[in-house]
């Protein structure tokens, strides 16, 4: 990316965001789920082209119980191996941080009332979540610009929030993160319905695991398109334990807390599909 | 291995469901059964080698309790300690760790700045392929870890360093599977149910002198805070999270040490609703089950509540006067 192209981006797009499903089937080549795997590429190819140098995620697989943790470093590189989904490969990752913008987000949070904890220790087991979704964002950003990285941070979700605690928390974050410079993505890593199939990885054609799991998720997809904000809350609340929905598609919260989806903005879906049985879509915001 | 019984000893255990009169001097034998619950803040506390994090202590009244398990194991002398896991949940079916030895630095995602433990753990993996293999031969879904890349969950090694610290009794490891999370937890108790009496036939016909480990907390509603993050050993600010919780802790513990087998499992369904325990994962059906759901009283070592959770060290030895299972499956 270079300087004059990071000029050109209007100050209302330095902060963009992304829901995205991080199952590891999605680091397969298979054809099952190629349509969100290159949604999610392309989610990178874009955040490149519009000069995004950073990349904060709330993934629903890195939980927390006291308070919110953030993840600060240090660089990390090395071999995840899923301890669900290990026959399906390990994971190389490299991921590179900026404590700075870290450190930021977690004082944010404090000064609203949120007990945090910035995490650096060498090692620490960042979620199988996280890492497809970089690793797959990484990709797409580097088809056409070879050199790009982006530097990382990560909030972790707390189990016992809710979705106005989760608002809340984003709503702290959103100056430093728009206030910052930077072109900034938000990536929530997050399924829809998160039932599995109970029958073995490739043992039986993929689909969502219930009817009523792919009503509720035609369901959230339209409310979130619409910018039906109430509505999608209601789903959840009436829908969602049923369906398991992801944390209680918290990860909503995160997004519209920090402006990204607005009851005049929706999310632009890109792509719908299962993976063993859960809802993954990929869906841009802002 | 232990070939010989010794018939004077009550304690020293016999393979389930045969009876004294069935037992042949190969057979294996469960010892003892454990509620060994798996706060990381107990390792934290003890301050051994392995782990990177200092303390000055704290939870002692649960760190005792496992002072005794640790003694009483010591005089079990097993072959093996088996331990199932609410840590490492697999979606599709029941999983064994099938690697011989599995090394690393196994950092708490919750708790990271209390456990960054580097551990050692060796597996007995022909113990664990024949679990998997009596537990598919009773129609569940099953198989063995083999990536020799894969990171142990803390929950499994802090319950087996609390239960071992000199970590040289071989193990297997299982994992939980998900279904109650997803389905229900009666259809989950069924299954449980039947890979306990799996365990037991595997124990059964490997010969082997076996310790098993349900790795579960009591109630399981934490504190959503850290009382005093500059010292989470400050046990002036630990206490169990309601007297709700800690009422119906007492019930179950009561149940236990009374050896009123039929009250407590009924009792559990309601247990797991109303405190959130942590038995919902399934471990202490599955080890009542592989006991053949023992009446003899269990021994309670110890109680305490770690950020509000309750935990109890709990002791189980086989009941040789009656074996009950077949009437519960």
């Amino acid at each position: 990316m270079s300087d004059t192209q990071t000029q050109t981006i209007p100050s209302h797009n330095l902060l963009v965001g992304a829901w995205v499903p991080g199952m590891p089937h999605l680091l397969k080549e298979s054809k099952s789920y190629a349509q969100l795997a290159k949604a999610m590429e392309s989610i990178g190819h874009q955040w490149a082209q519009a000069g995004v140098k950073q990349i904060l995620f709330f993934s629903t697989q890195w939980r927390s119980v006291l308070g919110h943790m953030f993840l600060a470093g240090p660089d990390a590189a090395g071999i995840h191996v899923d301890d669900n989904w290990y026959d399906l490969g390990d994971i190389s990752y490299q991921l590179n941080f900026d404590p700075k913008l870290v450190e930021d987000c977690a004082h944010a949070a404090e000064i609203r009332g949120f007990q945090t904890k910035v995490i650096r220790y060498p090692g620490f087991p960042i979620d199988t979540g996280t890492l497809v979704a970089h690793n797959l964002i990484l990709k797409g950003a580097r088809q056409h610009h070879p050199d790009h990285s982006f530097k990382v941070g990560a909030v972790s979700c707390s189990i016992y929030s809710d979705y106005l605690d989760t608002f809340e928390l984003a709503c702290s974050l959103q100056a430093v993160l728009k206030d910052q410079g930077t072109p900034t993505g938000v990536v929530v890593v997050s399924l829809l319905s998160g039932r599995t199939l109970s029958d073995d990885f490739g043992e039986v054609p993929e689909q969502i695991a219930s009817q009523a799991d792919e009503i509720f998720n035609q369901e959230c997809l339209q409310a979130i398109d619409h910018a039906d904000i109430d509505h999608l809350k209601s789903l959840v609340e009436t829908k969602g334990g049923a369906s398991c929905a992801d944390m209680g598609l918290r990860g909503l919260a995160f997004l519209e807390g920090l402006g990204l989806w607005t009851a005049t903005q929706g999310g632009q879906l890109m792509a719908y599909g299962p993976i063993h049985g859960t809802g993954g879509a990929v869906i841009s915001f802002g | 291995m232990n070939q010989t019984q010794n018939p004077s000893d009550e304690r020293s255990g016999l393979p389930m469901g045969l009876g004294r009169k069935g037992l042949k001097s190969q057979d294996g034998q469960i010892v003892s059964g454990w509620l060994a619950p798996h706060p990381p803040h107990l390792v934290y506390g003890e301050n051994p080698p392995q782990n990177e994090p200092r303390s000055q202590g704290g939870w002692e009244t649960l760190r005792w309790a496992y002072d005794r398990c640790r003694a009483r194991i010591a005089t079990q002398k097993p072959d093996v300690i088996i331990v199932h896991t609410p840590h490492w949940q697999t979606c599709v079916g029941h999983h064994l760790l099938g690697i011989n030895q599995l090394s690393g630095v196994s950092i708490d995602p919750i708790f990271p700045h209390l456990f960054r433990f580097r551990y050692q753990v060796n597996c007995d993996v022909a113990l664990s392929e024949a679990i998997c293999q009596e537990a598919r031969s009773r129609g569940l879904k099953s198989k063995l870890m083999k990536n020799p890349n894969l990171r142990v969950d803390y929950g499994t090694i802090v319950t087996l360093h609390m239960m071992n610290p000199n970590w040289d009794i071989p193990v297997v490891v299982m994992s939980a599977h998900s279904s109650p999370y997803f389905f229900d937890q009666r259809r989950y108790d069924d299954e449980m149910v039947e890979l306990g009496i799996a365990t037991r036939q595997a124990v059964i016909q490997s010969g082997k002198k076996v310790v098993l480990a349900a790795s579960n907390s009591l109630s399981h509603r934490h504190f959503d805070y850290e009382p005093d993050p500059s010292c989470p050993e400050d046990m002036s600010r630990e206490h169990i999270y309601s007297h709700s919780q800690y009422r119906w802790d007492m019930e179950i513990l009561q149940l236990m040490a009374q050896g009123k087998m039929d009250q407590l499992l009924s009792k559990l369904p309601e247990f797991v609703t109303e405190a959130k325990a942590e038995v919902k994962a399934g471990g202490l059906m599955w080890m009542l089950s592989a006991m053949g759901f023992p009446r003899t009283p269990a021994t309670v070592y110890g109680y305490g509540s770690v950020i509000g959770t309750g935990n109890a060290v709990v002791e189980w030895n086989p009941d040789f006067k009656k074996s009950s299972h077949q009437s519960l499956i």
